[in-house]
């Protein structure tokens, strides 16, 4: 299923190894890895720590307190960590599950974009700030509403997840027609088709002869390279940064204007 | 007690099932929850509404609310997708409130102006932000309310805030990538010709806000828009003079923004006139000439019809009680008189929609009867007269003349922002929400009621009527509420 490699949800290179993250990580790898896998999607004896949404709203010192503490009943021991590391370890998997945003990703956001407008032909279907096609879900704040690691098995596995509104139909109407595309709108009476040019198409119950259910989504599974794939995920994380809502935009506020360097493109001009 | 959910009731039936209709709506007003418990809020969000207007294009209806836009399939209301952004904290004034009027549909765009002057634009596949355009230049009260208009490739925005202080415009932005096309000032600058209106000095925050849509005559290139109060409206100690461009009519190129001409309809306010009532572009024969005709019923009591092609007033008459002015004279300026402690009119009419049915060859209106204590600098304290209660009236006003041909008494509140408009249809028919919660169908040739619906809601808004699937619609936002009417 998966074409290619899963590359790291966390950076490697960018600090240096006395940082917190690093510590973070190198204890991750050491005291957790070996239930929870190495890449935190969940091991032979403990769960997967990742694209747990229940856990996005959890706060640091939660997570330190149950490692500290750990969950006997599940099997998972206390760890008595002195409180510098288990300050780093708790940090890290609290960020597991924060918007992408949240999070520095590591890899080359430019080269993420020029693959999304180009060779992956992502911009095909999907728009990103206005840029793009509207035939597809809009991404422009993918990274506002998905972790690293939702955005990723999104990627590798469309199907997994499909963005409401987006279920994917064929229709037969009385008249012979047959349209495919989106159920964008839909209820027991009517179905609002969205066809793959981005028109819709009113459709009541006395029109339609049947609805079935395709594929549940028509993107294919990403086939890229790992660093590919890195650097898609590095420039998703640069989108949400320029949606950020103005603090006082009433006022003339600069944080309105998005910074030209965190844009996947730069689409707010004059 | 056996359980049994069963009744013997058996007027309605399977023989007249299918004329079942919608009687009744009760809105839960559980958006009190969650706005902020200032006295402000607690007078205002006592009576919350939908002020917006939506638009109808290709089978989607188009629906604006608090920083919110809708996409819902014409035909049943449903909702094909909803664009929300947050609210943001520090705004005031009827932004602050919610209040937005509608929005704008140019090619694969819709538009819409933000609670904080934010023209945005969105992709109408997607419903998502596509471009968004910070429109003020400077740190000011702004708000925004105001349903753009698109005029070409353009799309063009006001701001509100006139009572907060800010220094008003109007700007007009390409469509296709955002950039500016142009930006009218409507109080000038130090050193403007128009400065002398304002004693010389006019101030950085003088108002004339630009909070309404004005209406566009493509045969002559011209766009027209309304301004508001200057600032502060009750307080004129800084600022002697007429205070150009608040409360004018502005006739401009809509390529560049320049002024062909304006017409002031209150100079020097202190009363909170703006002339932000509706601009109606009529072709009509009157008085035996065929002439084109800018009808305008404002708030400070007076219906104007214009001549649009030069500002020049044809007719102008109190459609309302007014005392602080015995008529308009032949220059256009009014005529005032001395004005007591009690100044007439409050505002007799406001933004809400207008109609003039070429059938009936009449305007009509929702005018409010209510007179005020006059406020001005030094006696904001002490003791001022009981004010009446404010009494709103569907008014057909004959635009030959400028008289009331007849108008009809409202019963319920007409204070509270409860600026319900008209629509007239060639079904010979008019369609208003009332103050007292109902949808009127009334016939336009006397206001006589043929149709009504009770909602129990907040009217603050305007109906519009489309065609679906060869069926005719006919919609009103009412309280938190949008809802769609048709025949069988």
């Amino acid at each position: 299923m998966l074409a290619v490699a899963v590359p790291p949800l966390w950076g490697q290179s960018s600090s240096t190894s006395a940082s917190p993250s690093a510590r973070g990580r190198k204890i991750f790898a050491s005291r957790c890895a070996a239930c929870h896998g190495a890449d935190a999607r969940g091991g032979q004896y403990g769960p997967a720590l990742v694209e747990k949404s229940d856990l996005r709203e959890r706060p640091v010192s939660w997570f330190r307190d149950l490692i500290r503490k750990g969950v006997p009943s599940a099997g998972m021991p206390p760890f008595d960590l002195p409180k510098v590391e288990l300050d780093a370890v708790a940090t890290l998997v609290h960020s597991l599950n924060l918007p992408a945003a949240q999070n520095a990703v590591p890899g080359d956001r430019l080269a993420g974009q020029q693959y999304f407008f180009g060779q992956g032909q992502c911009a095909s279907c999907h728009m990103v700030n206005g840029k793009g096609s509207a035939v597809g879900p809009d991404l422009s704040n993918l990274a506002r509403d998905l972790s690293v690691a939702e955005i990723q098995s999104s990627l590798l596995q469309p199907k997994a997840g499909i963005t409401p509104g987006y279920e994917s139909v064929t229709v037969h109407l009385r008249n012979g027609e047959i349209l495919s595309g989106f159920a964008r709108s839909r209820s027991n009476f009517e179905l609002v088709l969205q066809d793959m040019k981005g028109k819709f198409h009113l459709l009541r119950e006395d029109e339609i002869s049947s609805v079935n259910e395709n594929e549940p989504s028509p993107m294919p599974p990403l086939e890229a390279s790992p660093e590919d794939l890195q650097n898609l995920l590095a420039s998703a994380e640069g989108t949400a940064r320029s949606r950020e809502h103005p603090k006082s935009p009433h006022l003339l506020n600069p944080a309105g204007f998005p910074s030209r360097g965190s844009f996947i493109l730069s689409p707010v001009t004059g | 007690l056996s359980g049994n959910r069963y009744s013997k009731l058996a007027e309605i039936n399977t023989s007249n099932v299918s004329q079942l209709q919608l009687k009744w709506i009760y809105t839960v007003p559980l958006w009190k929850q969650f706005y902020p418990d200032t006295s402000y809020f607690r007078e205002n969000f006592k009576y919350f509404g939908l002020e917006a207007v939506p638009l109808v294009a290709d089978g989607i209806l188009y629906a604006t609310g608090p920083q919110q836009t809708y996409a819902l399939d014409a035909r049943t209301g449903r909702q094909i997708w909803l664009y929300s952004r947050p609210r943001t904290p520090g705004i005031v004034g009827d932004a602050a409130l919610g209040s937005n009027r509608g929005l704008a549909i140019l090619g694969d765009k819709v538009f819409m102006v933000t609670h904080d002057a934010h023209m945005i634009a969105l992709n109408r596949t997607t419903g998502q932000l596509v471009r968004f355009k910070v429109m003020p230049e400077k740190p000011m009260h702004y708000g925004g309310t105001v349903a753009p208009m698109v005029v070409k490739d353009m799309v063009i925005g006001g701001v509100a805030g006139g009572d907060w202080g800010i220094r008003g415009f109007l700007a007009a932005f390409r469509a296709s990538d955002g950039k500016q096309v142009w930006r009218r000032w409507t109080v000038p600058a130090k050193g403007d010709p128009e400065a002398k209106t304002w004693g010389g000095d006019p101030a950085e925050t003088g108002g004339g806000g630009t909070w309404i849509t004005g209406s566009y005559d493509p045969e002559t290139d011209t766009l027209y828009w309304t301004t508001g109060n200057p600032y502060p409206d009750s307080d004129d100690r800084g600022r002697p003079g007429d205070n150009l461009y608040t409360n004018c009519i502005l006739a401009m190129n809509p390529d560049t923004g320049e002024i062909k001409w304006f017409y002031q309809v209150t100079p020097h306010d202190v009363h909170d006139w703006d002339a932000t009532a509706p601009v109606v572009l009529v072709d009509t024969v009157l008085q035996g000439q065929p002439r084109k005709l800018l009808l305008h019923a404002d708030k400070n009591g007076f219906f104007y019809v214009l001549d649009r092609t030069n500002g020049k007033v044809v007719v102008a008459k109190p459609f309302v009680k007014v005392n602080w002015a015995s008529g308009i004279g032949a220059d256009g300026r009014p005529q005032r008189v001395p004005e007591g402690g009690i100044v007439c009119p409050e505002s007799g009419t406001n933004w809400n929609g207008t109609a003039f049915s070429p059938e009936t060859h009449l305007y009509y209106i929702m005018a409010v009867e209510k007179c005020m204590v006059g406020l001005s600098a030094g006696n904001w304290k002490g003791k001022h007269p009981a004010e009446e209660v404010a009494k709103k009236y569907l008014e057909a006003l004959d635009i030959s003349d400028g008289s009331v041909a007849w108008k009809i008494p409202e019963v319920g509140l007409a204070d509270g922002k409860r600026d319900a408009g008209v629509l007239a249809t060639s079904g010979g028919l008019l369609f208003y929400g009332d103050p007292s919660g109902d949808i009127v169908a009334a016939d336009a040739r006397d206001g006589k009621a043929l149709w009504h619906f009770t909602t129990n809601g907040e009217n603050k808004s305007s109906p519009m009527t489309y065609t679906v699937d060869g069926k005719q619609f006919v919609v009103l936002a009412v309280g938190p509420n949008i809802l769609g009417f048709a025949l069988p």
